[in-house]
């Protein structure tokens, strides 16, 4: 006589049981021991028809991939939320007038953080357009400086420092000067293979160090399966 | 009396949806459809586009619901629910990010894209060519698995 490890009898493999089996409330029920039986031991221990035997292995590959979806999908979602939480700062910002009044120079420095546990996300772009506000009015054109291709991984909790100088023109006439920077972040993430993802923040500052609001996260071009891109999202 | 006739006539119905291929055809369709839709979201979420690997996977899948639905009629209709059901769950879980407060700005755009690269990584040529896998299955199941689908297998073994 076989016994399982609860000490019940098990019939030998062949052998039906002689006592009835009770009937049970609802099919589904037949559902749960998948979740807590091995397919392999059940098979070996009672005949099923071939029908059944396949409509297990079903079973088992939708398990198996179900449960090898979740660190997958888990990452897919700390992705959205990593990609939401990075942060852009402007840590210090030197502005000095040189030897013409009208033209002063800037140094400004940015560190970009990624404050999530995500790995994954690299800055690939940074692109800042800047325009001085003084008295509420808008006393330069807008400037796009110049673009920095750099290839930084954004690692959980390391500060990427991005740091670039630029001229500009200054009057000592102006009042309660703005400093408003609108910078694009070209983001490098599992999505590149069908479009590029960019982050921008706006950064005011009076000549301090700010932190910087991010104001859209978009998609730039978008390319099929076999590569080749085409058109926006 | 009239409770016993009740439970006579519930007992009746139990007993006919066990006897049913019905229940069971449903529950191979669910199973069809979740484990395309798991194999496609390991790919989707990570490379986004499903590699040959993912590919052969979903055929195999196919090839087994197709088996198990045993009839062509049967299984073209498995399959448009599997595919249904695969394509409703893969959306939803690329979706609901954007949905929720862990979305960024213009998280939407991100929503749409994943909905762009589901669509085109499973229309037209790998929905054809599961159609088609499907259709062969049920040849395959209706030649070599003839017996039904024992839902109670886990009750009495069989003599």
């Amino acid at each position: 006589m076989v016994h399982d490890s609860n000490g019940q009898h098990l019939a030998p493999r062949g052998v039906a049981e002689k006592a009835p089996a009770p009937v049970r409330e609802g099919w589904w029920m037949t559902l749960i021991p998948l979740w807590t039986w091995s397919v392999g031991e059940l098979l070996m221990r009672r005949r099923v028809s071939k029908r059944t035997a396949l409509a297990l292995v079903l079973a088992v590959i939708t398990m198996t991939s179900s449960v090898l979806a979740v660190p997958t999908t888990t990452n897919y979602f700390q992705f959205f939320n990593s990609l939401a939480q990075i942060q852009l700062n402007i840590t210090s910002f030197h502005y000095r007038t040189i030897t013409n009044p009208s033209e002063a120079i800037a140094n400004i420095s940015f560190t970009i953080l990624n404050p999530t546990e995500y790995r994954g996300i690299t800055m690939q772009l940074f692109e800042p357009i800047v325009i001085v506000l003084a008295s509420n009015q808008t006393v330069t054109s807008p400037l796009g400086l110049s673009l920095a291709q750099q290839r930084s991984p954004l690692d959980p909790g390391k500060n990427v420092p991005f740091a670039f100088p630029f001229n500009s023109t200054w009057s000592q006439s102006w009042q309660n000067t703005e400093f408003v920077f609108t910078i694009q972040l070209g983001l490098s993430t599992f999505l590149d293979q069908a479009a590029s993802i960019v982050a921008t923040y706006q950064c005011v500052s009076n000549g301090t160090p700010v932190a910087c609001e991010q104001a859209a996260v978009s998609i730039q071009g978008t390319a099929s399966p076999g590569g080749g891109r085409a058109g926006g999202v | 009396m009239e409770e016993e006739q009740e439970e006579s006539d519930i007992q009746k119905v139990l007993e006919r949806v066990r006897k049913s291929e019905i229940p069971g055809e449903i529950v191979i369709v669910i199973l069809w459809g979740a484990s395309i839709a798991t194999i496609f979201t390991n790919a989707l979420f990570q490379n986004p586009y499903p590699t040959i690997v993912h590919y052969s996977l979903v055929f195999i899948v196919c090839l087994i619901g197709g088996a198990l639905m045993r009839e062509i009629g049967k299984a073209l209709l498995g399959f448009f629910g599997a595919m249904g059901v695969a394509v409703t769950i893969m959306i939803a879980l690329s979706s609901s990010p954007a949905l929720s407060t862990l979305s960024p700005q213009g998280g939407a755009f991100i929503q749409s894209l994943m909905i762009l690269i589901i669509l085109r990584s499973t229309f037209p040529i790998p929905f054809i060519a599961y159609l088609v896998t499907s259709m062969f299955g049920a040849l395959l199941g209706d030649r070599y698995l003839e017996e039904p689908i024992e839902l109670g297998w886990t009750e009495t073994a069989k003599t």
